[in-house]
């Protein structure tokens, strides 16, 4: 008797597969493939899907809500974050002076987002990211600072706005070049002229 | 026209045996077995007899050249091309053997169609339809064919249960398996 | 002209009659109309492939929330022809060490056992190529040569993979031609004969999937079952087992020795769809109701052949159905089904068909 209830129990189980796929074929609507390059002003990404990442400013203050701490640039597997900091004399906190994103080594892992503690870093949707040049990739995601403006000709030559500045690149022992001893400079300036 | 079609189909036959035997790799030699029996199922259709055509296919073809290759796959010696191991007089008697196989198989037809030809009972080739073979199938009598059917199918019977036989898990008293 | 669709067994007749004349004896009329056959069959079965590919492909898109091929033509239409042309210009490999000469003809055999078996298939009344009083047996017989094909494929590869999926499918195939071929004999007794055409005129009433009380249906079920696996679809595809055997017995083919392969891939289902419609679904005979013979009539406006091409249509998409739902058994889970369910139960079939038939217990007799 087991095996007729076995075997009926298993042709439901076949027959509501076959309804949900025959479901899918006969509503064309529910396709969820987008004819991306065709679409491309109407294109609806999911909510969760992640490309670059961006920082968060607070609404009430339009400030970042960036603190410097560095997590994320530990958090990071490629070191695609660099990060300088200063204290804030208005609010004694520190924030961000330079939070220079190396788009060109990061791998879209969102690792960076988890380890973010105060909210201030997220993944957005931007997947145009196509350029150039490696050095197009590079990018200082604070720019809405006025020390920090996106011309990006002076980083490695920045001045720091505030005696107390630290700089908050990652201090684990990695013997890599950009890290190593980049107590001062983080990052070489390039030669950034159209070739 | 048909002659023509016979003389080909009979020469591939042939060729096709004689690549059998010669060869020394025994999935060729499969292969070409393959091509012996698919040409003799022409001969049939040739001869009008589509219903022994089919079973031909079916079993030979289809059927038991499938499990010989199946085996020849299982075996580890396969793929190696065999060498002539055999004294030359073996090859000597093979040849006296065969040839006279062919001595008495074609005294014996030519002397049977003769003996036809001369009685005036020489049938010609009809395609029997499906309802006469299973009748005399299963019909007793003269012109019935039951018992050997069914004696058939009592080898059958005997060669399935010998296999399940072999191929059935002896039960190990000391783990005791699931038992459904 | 207009009643030719209709009466197609009265346009062979007459392309008979007109040839015989032409060219002065039966034998070479015989001779150029199989020659037209072969032809006409031929740009068939690529025209066929190539659609069923297109077909397919869309049904499993539409079928996983995606659209299948849209870049290349209007809907991507001209996408196999794309393909076709790729796998035609590609070049041709054999592997080091494999058998040069048997890994050449193994693509033949499964293509020729395939291509033959269609000329036994009835498109439209008198449309058969060849006209057999064992047609339904011989077409049995034939696609069992392209196990062989298969087994010898995957031995001439020299590559382990290709030899197991040769054996696995070997083994498929073998287990689940006896319940595919026990499930069409247990319909043969209710119409007698194993000529097609015959098969068909005995469905004049209806089709025998309900007038064989049960049995009909049942066998219909089973021979799918099988015939899928015969077919080494999936969920019975682990002959080739993409994940676990990188392709099976066709891994090292490439270009036209694969595009072989795969061709009649496509064909065998065809096949095994026309040879269940003919059997179960009454072919190119329309749907008759008896009494209703006006509506009768509004049937038999379609001809016979879009009948037949309808009903074909509509198991090959059962057939890609199954598909895209179901996931892959495993290789001793396969065995088990056919030996151990699938065989007894079309047995079973086989002895309650006759039964039925010897006590006349079937509708519209």
């Amino acid at each position: 008797m087991n095996i007729f209830v076995k075997t009926l129990r298993g042709l439901k189980g076949l027959l509501s597969g076959m309804g949900l796929t025959f479901g899918y074929f006969a509503r064309p609507s529910k396709v969820i493939t987008q004819q991306y390059p065709e679409n491309r002003n109407t294109l609806k990404l999911p909510e969760r899907s992640q490309a670059r990442i961006d920082l968060i400013k607070n609404a009430e203050t339009g400030r970042y809500n960036c603190i410097a701490c560095g997590l994320c640039v530990k958090a990071c597997p490629n070191n695609s974050i660099e990060l300088t900091k200063f204290k804030d004399p208005e609010t004694k906190k520190f924030r961000p002076e330079k939070f220079v994103y190396h788009f060109e080594r990061c791998l879209v892992c969102g690792l960076c987002v988890e380890a973010c503690k105060f909210d201030a870093l997220r993944m957005t949707s931007e997947f145009e990211t196509a350029a150039w040049s490696p050095d197009d990739l590079v990018e200082i995601l604070n720019k809405d600072d006025p020390w920090a403006h996106d011309d990006k000709s002076d980083i490695g030559q920045q001045t720091a706005p505030d005696k107390n500045e630290q700089t908050a690149s990652p201090a684990r022992d990695t013997d890599r070049q950009e890290h190593t001893g980049a107590e001062e400079k983080t990052i070489q300036p390039k030669d950034r002229s159209p070739k | 026209m048909e002659t023509l079609i016979f003389y080909t189909t009979a020469f591939f036959i042939l060729a096709a045996a004689g690549y059998v035997v010669t060869t020394m790799n025994i999935f060729r030699a499969a292969i070409g077995l393959t091509g012996v029996l698919a040409g003799i199922a022409g001969l049939y259709l040739l001869m009008n007899a589509q219903f022994l055509s089919a079973v031909q296919i079916t079993v030979y073809v289809g059927g038991i050249m499938v499990l010989i290759v199946f085996a020849i796959l299982l075996m580890p010696e396969a793929s190696m091309h065999l060498r002539r191991e055999n004294p030359k007089w073996f090859r000597f008697i093979g040849g006296v053997s065969a040839a006279l196989v062919f001595a008495v198989l074609a005294y014996s037809i030519t002397a049977f169609i003769g003996a036809q030809d001369a009685a005036g009972t020489s049938l010609e080739p009809a395609a029997a339809s499906i309802r006469e073979i299973g009748l005399a199938l299963l019909s007793p009598g003269g012109n019935g064919f039951v018992l050997p059917f069914e004696f058939v199918s009592v080898v059958l019977i005997a060669a399935l249960i010998g296999a399940t036989t072999i191929a059935k898990r002896t039960p190990n008293p000391e783990t005791k398996e699931e038992q459904e | 002209m207009e009643s030719y669709i209709y009466r197609t067994d009265k346009l062979i007749l007459d392309l008979t009659e007109w040839l015989t004349e032409a060219t002065g004896s039966a034998f070479a009329a015989e001779v150029v109309k199989m020659s037209i056959a072969a032809a006409v069959l031929s740009a068939f079965v690529g025209l066929l492939a190539m659609i069923l590919i297109y077909i397919e492909r869309k049904v499993a898109g539409h079928m996983q929330q995606r659209v299948g091929p849209m870049r290349v033509g209007p809907h991507g239409i001209l996408q196999t022809v794309a393909d076709s042309i790729k796998l035609v210009a590609k070049e041709g490999l054999t592997p080091k060490n494999a058998d040069a000469f048997i890994f050449n003809l193994a693509p033949l055999l499964v293509f020729a056992s395939s291509f033959a078996c269609l000329s036994f298939i009835p498109f439209s009344p008198g449309m058969t190529i060849v006209s057999f009083n064992v047609g339904l047996l011989f077409i049995l017989g034939i696609a069992s040569v392209g196990v062989l094909g298969i087994l010898a494929g995957g031995w001439a590869s020299n590559n382990k993979w290709s030899v197991l999926g040769a054996m696995r499918s070997g083994a498929q195939i073998i287990s689940y031609e006896l319940s595919a071929t026990l499930a069409l004999l247990a319909i043969v007794p209710f119409f007698g004969t194993l000529d097609f055409q015959e098969i068909v005129l005995s469905q004049q009433k209806g089709w025998w999937i309900w007038r064989a009380p049960g049995v009909g249906l049942l066998g219909f079920l089973i021979y799918t079952i099988a015939s899928t696996a015969e077919c080494n679809r999936t969920p019975f595809d682990i002959a080739e087992g993409e994940s676990e055997l990188t392709g099976g017995f066709h891994t090292e083919y490439s270009a036209m020795k694969f595009a072989m392969f795969f061709l009649a891939e496509f064909i065998n289902i065809f096949i095994v769809s026309a040879i269940s419609a003919t059997v179960f679904f009454g072919g190119w005979m329309p749907f008759h109701i008896e009494g209703l013979d006006t509506l009768n009539r509004v049937f038999d406006l379609l001809p016979p052949i879009v009948w037949f091409f309808g009903k074909v249509a509509c198991l090959v998409f059962v057939v890609m159905w199954f598909r895209w739902t179901f996931p892959r058994l495993r290789v001793d889970q396969l065995m088990h089904f056919e030996w151990k369910y699938l065989m007894p139960l079309s047995l079973i079939n086989l002895a309650l068909a006759a039964i039925a038939v010897s006590a006349g217990l079937y509708f519209f007799n």
